[in-house]
């Protein structure tokens, strides 16, 4: 009679028939996790950054510039 | 509001030509931000707070330019920058030797607002935001004012200087271009 092991959720089976650096899958779901926060936090300083330089050549040529539109009128 | 656009228009041509060859944009890397926000206060004071009156904003705008144009100098390498502190110290220099603001002929002028609105404004007087209505026989440096007008055909009119022509150019080239992309499309 034979017995067929059961896989439960947390079971580490897979991850020590599978090797790590192959696949994947084989990557553990906490590096997993760590490394979309990785990922998202550079995403995020870049895009900061980015707003702070735009925002700074903004009040640069408002600041240099002098061009006169009457308050918006047109005609 | 046309500097804003060039400015817009270069983050956007960058981010695009970024995109399609398949690189992160990269923002221009900038020294002494800081200078910028302390060189605005003056201006934000004078133009946007009702607390100043016209000698005291003439004296408050070509501090904040004067700051404004250190930081373009120190960061005089950037691609574009250059282009950019020559429009600034262009407009410095017709702004300070015009009693601290842009001059506008009552001609050019006329063009923006109504004849009704016009005839109320003296010779002397402030004019919008920065500028002031001076005959140009009254003006110095009189080509550097603010004289130039988009076609008559456009809905939008506004005037502007040579300086503004040459900031526009210059901010537009510090945002659209990417060191790390030549013009052949490969990394460098």
């Amino acid at each position: 009679m034979f017995l067929k092991p059961v896989l439960k959720p947390g079971d580490e089976y897979l991850w020590r028939i599978v090797p790590a650096n192959k696949t994947s899958k084989g990557i553990p779901m906490k590096n997993k996790l760590n490394l979309a926060i990785l990922s998202l936090s550079k995403i995020n300083r870049q895009h900061v950054q980015l707003f702070f330089v735009v925002l700074t050549l903004a009040m640069l040529v408002t600041g240099v510039g002098a061009p006169e539109d009457g308050g918006g009128s047109t005609h | 509001m046309i500097l804003l656009a060039a400015l817009a228009a270069g983050l956007l041509t960058g981010l695009v030509w970024a995109r399609w060859h398949k690189q992160p944009y990269r923002a221009p890397e900038l020294n002494h931000l800081w200078l910028v926000f302390v060189a605005f206060l003056p201006q934000f004071t004078a133009f946007y707070l009702p607390v100043s009156g016209q000698s005291i904003s003439g004296f408050l705008l070509p501090l904040s330019q004067a700051l404004l144009l250190a930081f373009a100098w120190f960061n005089r390498r950037l691609p574009g920058m250059m282009i950019l502190l020559i429009g600034t110290a262009l407009n410095f220099t017709v702004i300070a030797a015009n009693r601290g603001f842009m001059p506008i002929s009552p001609q050019t002028a006329g063009h923006l607002v109504s004849q009704t609105v016009l005839e109320n404004i003296q010779p002397g007087d402030r004019f919008g935001t920065k500028d002031i209505l001076l005959l140009p026989e009254d003006t110095r440096f009189e080509w550097l004012a603010d004289r130039f007008l988009p076609p008559a055909w456009s809905a939008y009119q506004v005037a502007f200087s040579l300086g503004d022509v040459l900031i526009a150019f210059g901010i537009f080239r510090l945002l659209a271009y990417q060191k790390n992309i030549s013009l052949q499309g490969n990394k460098k």
